[in-house]
């Protein structure tokens, strides 16, 4: 398996005077990966032109360690596609409709069989398989979308939005579906506008904004071992101000405290999570929460958007 | 549950097994297309109007030996040209089921958004329209061929001269029954898919497809009347006389009375139904290239 399943080099895309891609430069590691945007912020264009469905302005898009443009159709054999929007055949059976689409994947018939009851079953559709998709709820239909694109055991799936439309509790199970991929060996890259699905999905994170790339990264942040952040009832300025006198450098925003050891010019004046933990002792301030300086995929993409700047880190 | 049962997570299993790339896909197109048109493994209402067509016709194929066998007891032997009388007879029901069959291939896959699925797979949109070209000429060609092989065989059995001698005398049939069929396919599926590229519901596009045939056509014969000029151009377009036309040169019969007027030979007819046959193609190509 390649170590890098999608690199894309200055990705230009246009429709119109709309500039869906600009200059989107990636390289996506095997797992699982998301891709996240605000509606409009290219990610189904993206998806397209990794598919080779849609042909880029300018730029190049390897998949699977093979340009795009090279033998769409052989890469394609090798790729799993959940389309956001509706793409099932209300008048057949997921059974059968799951069935052809290992088909048209190329597979005999017996194994395209021995398949769509196999993937149906694990996307949760075993007794409703033989009823017509016209019937099925949204859930069930996102999981015949799902189970069509992953029934020929594609390298790398692409799903886009396939939470759309769920309620929680089939969108947590989607997601648990999604999960489990990766450790089947699919690779995954699924988009979503909602960054929590994103966080508690995947490894690594694209994030795109305006055609742009904000950030590709993993998804945990790097905790600094060296940076306390807190959350205190009341006013933390007393708390920020004994933590000054006592060496460390603080910063209060949005009522939240974050204390640093000084840069590597001064000395050290000890454990910051221990100078925080004594000095809210001290001023018997109760806390709310205190842990290490994580910030949230949305404080990310927020910050990265706002200054449109590329975060962009290749795989190891 | 018995004691000794084993509950055991099959987990899941990659696949090793071979793929066959387009060829398999193009194949499987082709089988789920006469499926869909036959309204086979979908709900009852889809089967009504093929299979109503399908009977229409092998019941007139009966009717008409029925009619051969006891025409010497009524005295009437207007059959003289059996297979061109007897395809006259089934031609509308051929034109029914090819105007349904070519929009129920294409229209659900466009209204459906199942094109994405098709396209995010080995397939190209001219393996994709051809793979539907096929099963629409399976379906079709079924239609006609099966049903007047045994109509051949029927007349061969029904014949003063005896089975293996009307066989042998009539030896040029098994040629002229599938050149017909080809016609019929080619001039109905062409309109057909055409009218498919065009407009986007099933209904509507079968009905466009059978006003056409029969528009031109009573069009043409109206013109007649006023001027022949007006009806050799509206003739051009009167598709169902063109493929009538040519049944009756593959038969060695007379061309149409509407046609034979107005001089149009029937290497017309056969340039009429090329034009028509690369005109449809081209359009409907462009209209999946401008969808994928």
């Amino acid at each position: 398996m390649v170590e890098t399943i999608v690199q894309t080099r200055e990705l230009v895309k246009t429709f119109g005077a709309v500039r869906a891609l600009d200059g989107v430069d990636i390289a996506v590691p095997a797992g699982v990966t998301g891709l996240v945007g605000a509606n409009g912020a290219g990610k189904t264009t993206l998806m397209r032109i990794l598919l080779g469905l849609s042909r880029p302005d300018r730029g190049q898009a390897e998949v699977l360690g093979s340009p795009v443009d090279r033998d769409p159709s052989g890469l394609r054999s090798r790729l799993g596609y959940m389309p956001e929007n509706d793409c099932l055949p209300l008048d057949q059976t997921a059974a059968d409709f799951v069935m052809y689409a290992a088909e048209l994947a190329g597979l005999p018939t017996s194994e395209a069989r021995h398949r769509a009851s196999e993937t149906l079953f694990l996307v949760g559709l075993d007794e409703e398989r033989i009823r017509y998709i016209g019937d099925y709820s949204t859930g069930m239909k996102q999981r015949v979308k799902l189970a069509q694109a992953i029934v020929h055991d594609p390298e790398l799936a692409l799903l886009d939005e396939p939470a759309s439309g769920l309620d929680p509790e089939g969108r947590e199970e989607m997601l648990q579906l999604i999960r489990r991929l990766g450790g089947f060996g699919i690779n995954v890259l699924v988009s979503s506008h909602v960054l929590s699905d994103i966080e508690t999905t995947c490894s690594w994170v694209v994030m795109l904004d305006g055609g742009r790339t904000v950030r590709s990264a993993p998804v945990e942040p790097p905790a600094r071992e060296d940076t306390v952040s807190v959350e205190v009832f009341g006013d933390p300025q007393p708390l920020a101000r004994l933590l000054a006198e006592r060496g460390l450098e603080t910063e209060v925003a949005d009522g939240r405290l974050t204390a640093s050891a000084p840069g590597p010019e001064r000395e050290s004046p000890g454990d910051v999570y221990e100078m925080v933990r004594d000095a809210l002792a001290e001023l018997e301030i109760p806390v709310r929460r205190l842990g290490a300086d994580l910030t949230g995929l949305e404080e990310i993409f927020t910050a990265a958007a706002s200054s449109s700047g590329g975060g962009e880190e290749r795989p190891e | 549950m018995s004691d000794r049962a084993v509950l055991t997570d099959r987990g899941y299993q990659p696949y090793r097994g071979p793929r066959l790339g387009t060829s398999r896909a193009v194949r499987a197109i082709i089988r789920d297309g006469i499926r869909r048109t036959l309204g086979l493994r979908r709900k009852a209402r889809r089967k009504v109007l093929p299979w109503l067509m399908i009977g229409m016709m092998w019941l007139t194929m009966f009717g008409f030996l029925l009619f051969i066998w006891f025409q010497d007891t009524i005295n009437v032997n207007f059959l003289d040209q059996p297979y061109t009388t007897f395809l006259g007879a089934v031609a509308l029901y051929g034109l029914i089921l090819t105007s349904y069959a070519a929009p129920e291939l294409l229209v659900p896959d466009r209204k459906s958004g199942a094109l994405n699925i098709y396209f995010s797979r080995p397939l190209r949109v001219g393996h994709y329209l051809l793979a539907k070209g096929g099963a629409l000429a399976a379906v079709i060609l079924g239609f006609w061929i099966i049903p007047l092989y045994v109509y051949h065989l029927g007349l061969a059995f029904l014949s003063e001269n005896g089975f293996a001698s009307y066989l042998g005398s009539h030896i040029n049939e098994l040629w002229r029954i599938p050149a017909t069929a080809v016609c019929y396919l080619l001039m109905y599926g062409s309109v057909a898919l055409l009218c498919t590229a065009l407009l986007k519901r099933v209904g509507i596009a079968a009905g466009a497809c059978i006003i056409v045939f029969f528009a031109f056509n009573i069009a043409a014969t109206i013109a007649m009347v006023f001027s022949e000029t007006t009806a050799r151009w509206l003739s051009l377009l009167a598709f169902e006389q063109h493929v009538t036309n040519l049944r009756n040169w593959i038969f060695g019969q007379e061309g149409t009375d509407l046609l034979q007027r107005v001089g149009f030979d029937p290497w017309v007819s056969a340039l009429v139904m090329f034009i028509v046959v690369v005109f449809s193609g081209f359009l409907i190509k462009l209209t999946y290239r401008k969808q994928v």
